[in-house]
């Protein structure tokens, strides 16, 4: 380091300024951002049951208690099963939807491009159209410079801690968060994930835009190996449009439609050119449809010079958007949701652990008999309180906790009941030193509520 | 200690992501992985931490992941660069 010159540490990034559009697919866009951005800003707010005196947030990820609440359901821990098929149902449908139309989900669903859009809509509500942000970024700071980007960088940033606030609302119930806020009695967490979850809207959706999906994003990386021939992919249709127009006199002999008025790479998020092809960094978000089917109308040419085509069109084959690829996801698909809707309809909210006495394997009782001790475990998953039947069944008249043939536990609504059990056989009916036995809850109220696991009990070996 | 040429190559931003973005995920999965198996107030209590809510715990133990992984995108980030400008006279074989 012996030289004095400034060295340049990091590459500059170039602000890309996309330029706004209209049309179908920008409709599209906008329905979609209004929809998902309302389920996610609505639904914490949902009360469940909908029509009922005692209520609860219908969507609630309760990590202090370790319960995630879906409507309906409560789901536990121990239903983790059904989170990792539901995981796996949304890769599987990602699979299907980018093998059939490319990157659907980065153009329309993606939190990335649904916040990003909402910011654009704001920085051009305050700064106005692109042209004009160009020119006031260029000068220097005057004083109407100052208040729109100050203007703009606070409605941001209450739309992020808004954002950042509905976020923790899914784990912490918006009621007492809206209190705890009102009365600054926020726990020292709950305000840390506030102001993180808004800062990361914040610098993704107002600074980061493009650069998410460019250096962040894996599925950007892998999804071109879900992509074929016969992938629906917005493409420039470059027999029709080649040779392009340059200037006003231009005498290029045929040319091709394409007029070259850049309006389909200044409308890009991401800054690039469709007319170079398929690129890594095209998100499909379909803006260079909707800019260069207008400048064909207004030159009187058919539309979609820049469309949803496949590569096989393109090179003049027939198309063939179903093919086996699109037949294996569809069934994959269809049997992981039925088997997930079976599963949710027939999944029983109660648990029954047994853990049978580490001390002594077996013993006999004051009164002669044989007895073998064991721990149950009962969780209740449902948000009612239940008094269940215990019962034993094998090959052996068992007495429970002295001379019942069944005993009853009572376990309050989501909670867990341990309960120590002692069953006693009479020792003369005994024929070998090593039984297998089932031990059985069944709820009181609803006979439907019922577990029943295996155990041992054991004997000695020379009866 | 990483070559400024490698680094110049990337903007900040770019680098920063690096770091902090991988990172995040896997202390993110982790988290989810360890935690739906174990009670994190056991955890606290077998490390005889004062801590009496599960919300804390899974901040805490999130934000010390999270530290770890930024460690070693760190370290991957400094074993990636090239290092002849350490010693100009010899090259390695990938500079």
């Amino acid at each position: 380091m012996t030289s004095a010159q400034p060295i340049e540490l990091y590459r500059k990034r170039e602000k890309i300024y996309p330029r706004a559009v209209s049309g179908i697919f920008a409709r599209f866009r906008i329905t979609g951002v209004l929809v998902l951005l309302g389920i996610f800003y609505g639904l914490p707010w949902l009360p469940w049951p909908m029509f009922a005196d005692q209520q609860r947030q219908a969507v609630l990820f309760d990590l202090p208690n370790r319960k995630f609440y879906l409507f309906e359901w409560v789901f536990w821990p121990q239903d983790f099963l059904f989170l990792s098929g539901l995981l796996i149902l949304c890769a599987l449908a990602l699979f299907f939807f980018t093998a059939l139309a490319g990157r659907l989900w980065c153009g329309y669903a993606c939190p990335q491009t649904v916040w990003t859009e909402v910011f654009m809509w704001i920085e051009n509500w305050i700064e106005g159209t692109r042209i004009q942000q160009i020119k006031r970024d260029k000068a220097p700071m005057s004083s109407e410079k100052f208040w729109r980007k100050s203007a703009k960088h606070a409605v941001w940033l209450i739309l992020s801690l808004h954002t950042g606030y509905t976020f923790v609302g899914y784990f912490t119930p918006l009621d007492v968060l809206t209190h705890e806020t009102l009365t600054a009695t926020l726990g020292p967490w709950e305000l840390f994930w506030i102001l993180f979850y808004g800062f990361a809207t914040y610098g993704n959706a107002g600074w980061m835009r493009e650069q998410v999906c460019l250096y962040m994003c894996p599925y950007a990386r892998f999804q071109s190996a879900m992509f074929d021939a016969e992938t629906l992919i917005i493409s420039y249709d470059e027999a029709r449009g080649e040779p392009r127009k340059r200037g006003r006199n231009a005498n290029d002999d045929p040319p091709g439609d394409c007029v070259n008025c850049q309006l389909c790479v200044q409308v890009c998020p991401t800054g690039i050119d469709i007319r170079d092809g398929l690129q890594y960094e095209c998100i499909g978000c379909a803006a260079c449809i909707d800019a260069c089917d207008e400048v064909m109308e207004k030159v009187d040419k058919p539309k979609g010079l820049i469309r949803y085509t496949t590569e096989s069109v393109l090179q003049g084959k027939p198309s063939r958007i179903m093919r086996p690829r699109i037949y294996v996801y569809t069934v994959l698909l269809v049997v992981l949701v039925s088997v997930l809707g079976f599963g949710l309809a027939n999944r029983i909210p109660l648990e029954l652990d047994i853990i049978r006495d580490r001390n002594a394997l077996f013993r006999e009782a004051s009164n002669g008999y044989l007895e073998n001790v064991y721990t149950v475990r009962v969780m209740n998953m449902e948000e009612r309180d239940h008094t269940y039947t215990l019962n034993v069944d094998g090959e052996l008249d068992f007495f429970i906790n002295g001379k019942n043939t069944s005993i009853d536990i009572q376990v309050p609504a989501g909670e867990v009941a341990s309960r120590a059990i002692s069953l006693q056989v009479d020792p003369y009916t005994l024929t070998r030193s090593n039984y297998e036995i089932f031990i059985s809850i069944t709820s009181q109220s609803n006979a439907e509520l019922t577990r029943r696991e295996p155990a041992r009990f054991l004997g000695p070996d020379d009866f | 200690m990483i070559n400024q040429q490698f680094l110049s190559s990337f903007n900040l931003r770019r680098v920063l992501i690096a770091i902090l973005w991988p990172s995040f995920i896997s202390a993110g999965i982790a988290l989810t992985a360890f935690y739906v198996w174990v009670d994190p107030l056991m955890i606290a209590n077998v490390f005889g931490l004062p801590i009496t809510e599960r919300i804390d715990m899974y901040s805490i133990s999130f934000l010390f992941l999270w530290g770890q992984a930024i460690l070693a995108s760190i370290f991957c980030l400094i074993f990636v660069a090239p290092t002849h400008h350490l010693n100009p006279n010899k090259r390695d074989f990938d500079d």
